[in-house]
């Protein structure tokens, strides 16, 4: 068991003077899955009321509204979280239990298209290439799309934006986690696998450099329930990631997402601290 | 049926609404007939053209292709009986109130689910299903404000549903000005006939909305959200705005501050409390909804969800007016309601299910096929209608998406006499009553008859080529 303290700053700066800043923040980590959260936060700045709800993938909302001129923006979450050990290794699945119409009325949301994540020619043509290899079951086929996607895509910061589509990825084969990811969802989809965008957060001890943000992907296995994959980190170390938000896609769960009125963004930082919380106990 | 007016009129087997079997005036009809009989074919025609000046002059056009074009308007009223009335009545408000409960419950306890009544699958794969609304209750639990009811009239005379149109139906203000430019070009019609009055449509539409506001708000504020003047339906906003004496805004006139709506006036802000919005759902708000959204305003869900507006229709109703959702409405009444549905429906096959589909590929000749998500008479197969070119690709367009699309048996629209040409033709018609949701569900006394201009057509959507009449419902 990890009980990790983690924070997440974001931190816009205006090129003049904006006002009516409206936005809508997933930076809670969930409560769900193998994860407990002790005292999550949100503070903004400038000081305004923060409102909570809670979306229809169980991700918690906040909403808030800065009316008054101002040049910068803070957000900052903070939350200490506990992450349980990983359940034991996925026995082999069977491609039959896929075919249950049950499936349908469990998870039907997670085996439809979505706005990121899109069946095209270029995803059928990946597909294929994934197919070639065989699998006796669905969990052979999932590690193996998993590794393909991670071994065919270049991992480059920066060559993709957050509004990137699957088929600009397989065109230039770079991209990002969050790319790698929705390239992973449409494969599991077109297979009839029920499959979820998870972003979040990642800790990595040896890191010397800042933490960041990281997306990755739930697989309804029957029998199992919801199983990570991660194509950017294929085979993950599961007691290391922080849950945030779930959804169909990206589309579902971003970070931030506001309108405001007035000057250009000139920049935005957005920080990633994770550590050892202190022990309870010595609080 | 000797008049001259009427020599060439044929009933061809199809349930007339003016004529019996015997080629006879109905009842209610009989005075109507010898009145119209009286008059020559240029009388008539004058009559007709003169309606048409009042459309274009009050500036009544609908937009197809780009093109404005006046409402073609039938000066033969639609009559409906007032036993008849009574009844369709009491079956409208059956329906829309177990449409209401519907979608009060899909976006909350989602006990219609759990009880089996509509398979989760088909809320989650339907394009009005609104992620957005899940968990948020809206001002007195109220979804759907105003709805406009489809009916048609089969061969043996039997009202039935055709669709729900739940999301910002429109037609209202035809079913008002409908009445006025009738009684301003023939008054005479009206001789020795009581018709319900339909002038009163747009306070009972205010009535409902203000009675729809957020609880402890002693003189709710309405405005009427329009996406402005581009829009095709831009006069009906406007219309109904200055009929209910409350401002009409698009969303750059509205500010959110403190949780609270505002419209933005010479004078200052001005609180918002009821929006009759004529905006569609993912366009109401870029923070939470479309992003690309010019239309919305910044925060409105925000403000929705603290519960201090009202939304009208309520975002999400979508879910309940699908074409697919609609052959599991019958199932929702006796749900909802405890009691059998009152209205027939016309018998509809889900693409979805692989025994229905073969059935309707093989037999796509004599079926109409329609997609789940389409409007205005686009997306339709009209089997009978259609070349093996068209049949062909619909089947394809089945496989692809079979969510998609469904299936319906042919029905005969009833038909009326329609002036054109100088004399009277039969033509199919159909009937869209609104009905307002406030405390209570109200069917406005009226209604707008659909009429297919085109000989033969059975679709008679104002974008396909449709005109209208005016529809009497009688007193007594």
């Amino acid at each position: 068991m990890l009980r990790l303290r983690a924070s997440h700053r974001t931190e816009i700066a205006y090129a003049g003077v904006v006002h009516d800043s409206v936005n809508e923040v997933r930076l809670i980590p969930r409560e769900d899955g193998r994860q407990a959260v002790e005292d999550p936060y949100i503070h903004v700045e400038p000081a305004t009321d923060v409102y909570l709800h809670t979306d229809a993938f169980g991700n918690r909302v906040a909403w808030f509204q800065v009316a008054t001129p101002h040049h910068r923006l803070r957000i900052e979450a903070t939350a200490v979280v506990t992450v349980d050990p990983a359940p034991p290794a996925l026995a082999p699945v069977a491609w039959d239990a896929f075919a249950a119409p049950a499936l349908r009325d469990e998870v039907g949301e997670y085996l439809l298209e979505s706005p990121r994540v899109t069946l095209s020619p270029a995803v059928e043509a990946f597909a294929a290439e994934v197919d070639a290899a065989g699998s006796a079951d669905a969990v052979q086929w999932l590690r193996h799309a998993e590794r393909t996607v991670c071994e065919s895509i270049e991992y480059q910061p920066g060559s993709t934006t957050v509004d990137s589509t699957v088929d600009q990825l397989l065109e230039a084969r770079r991209g990002v986690c969050q790319d790698m990811t929705h390239l992973f969802l449409a494969l599991c989809r077109r297979r009839g696998i029920p499959a979820r965008y998870v972003s979040g957060w990642l800790y990595e001890p040896e890191r010397t450099s800042p933490n960041e943000s990281h997306a990755w992907c739930e697989v309804w296995l029957p029998g199992h329930g919801w199983r990570e994959f991660d194509p950017t980190h294929p085979e993950p170390r599961l007691d290391h990631y922080i849950r945030v938000g779930v959804g169909r896609d990206y589309s579902d769960v971003p970070p931030v997402r506001g309108h405001y009125v007035g000057a250009d963004t000139q920049e935005m930082a957005v920080t990633v601290e994770i550590g050892p919380a202190e022990d309870p106990a010595r609080r | 049926m000797n008049a001259t007016l009427f020599s060439d009129y044929r009933l061809a087997g199809y349930y007339d609404e003016m004529f019996d079997d015997d080629a006879e005036p109905r009842d209610a009809y009989r005075g109507l007939f010898s009145g119209v009989a009286s008059l020559g074919s240029d009388v008539f025609t004058r009559k007709t053209d003169l309606a048409g000046a009042c459309y274009l002059n009050e500036g009544i056009t609908f937009s197809h292709h780009g093109r404005e074009h006046p409402f073609p308007f039938d000066l033969l009223p639609r009559l409906i009986r007032a036993d008849d009335w009574a009844w369709l009545s009491a079956a409208l408000r059956q329906r829309v109130t177990a449409l209401d409960r519907f979608c009060s419950d899909v976006y909350g306890a989602q006990r219609c689910i759990a009880d089996g009544v509509v398979p989760r699958w088909m809320v989650v794969s339907c394009k009005g299903y609104l992620r957005e609304m899940v968990g948020l209750r809206p001002p007195k639990d109220r979804w759907v404000h105003l709805a406009g009811i489809d009916l048609i009239r089969d061969e043996d005379g039997v009202w039935r549903v055709l669709e729900d149109n739940l999301r910002t139906p429109s037609g209202l203000s035809y079913v008002v000005q409908n009445r006025t430019f009738m009684r301003r070009v023939f008054p005479e019609a009206f001789a020795g006939y009581a018709v319900r009055r339909v002038d009163g449509a747009p306070i009972q539409l205010r009535r409902a909305l203000m009675q729809s506001a957020p609880d402890g708000v002693a003189d709710p504020r309405l405005v009427v959200l329009t996406p402005g003047p581009m829009n095709a339906a831009y006069y009906e906003h406007s219309f109904l705005a200055q009929q209910m004496g409350v401002p009409l805004a698009e969303g750059r006139d509205l500010v959110v501050r403190n949780q609270r709506v505002y419209l933005k006036t010479t004078a200052g802000y001005d609180p918002v409390d009821v929006i009759y919005r004529r905006i569609d759902d993912a366009f109401l708000d870029p923070v939470c909804l479309r992003q690309d959204s010019l239309l919305g305003v910044p925060g409105l869900m925000g403000v929705y969800r603290a519960g201090n507006v009202a939304l009208c229709t309520a975002p999400g109703t979508g879910v309940a007016d699908d074409k697919a959702m609609y052959a599991f409405v019958p199932d929702i009444i006796r749900y909802y309601m405890g009691e059998e549905p009152l209205l027939q429906q016309v018998p509809t096959y889900l693409m979805e299910r692989p025994d229905d589909r073969e059935y309707v590929l093989d037999n796509l000749r004599s079926l109409v096929v329609k997609a789940v998500d389409g409007a205005g008479g686009y997306g339709i197969l009209i089997g009978p209608h259609s070349t093996a070119e068209e049949r062909a690709e619909f089947a394809q367009r089945i496989d692809d998406n079979p969510r998609g699309y469904i299936a319906q048996n042919t029905i005969s629209l009833s038909r009326a006499p329609v002036f054109l040409g100088g004399r009277f033709a039969a033509r199919h018609i159909d009937l869209r009553p609104f009905i307002t949701y406030g405390a209570r569900p109200e069917v406005v006394p009226g209604g707008l008859t659909r009429v297919a201009l085109k000989e033969g057509s059975l679709v008679v959507n104002s974008s396909q080529g449709g005109g209208s009449k005016d529809t009497w419902v009688l007193e007594r």
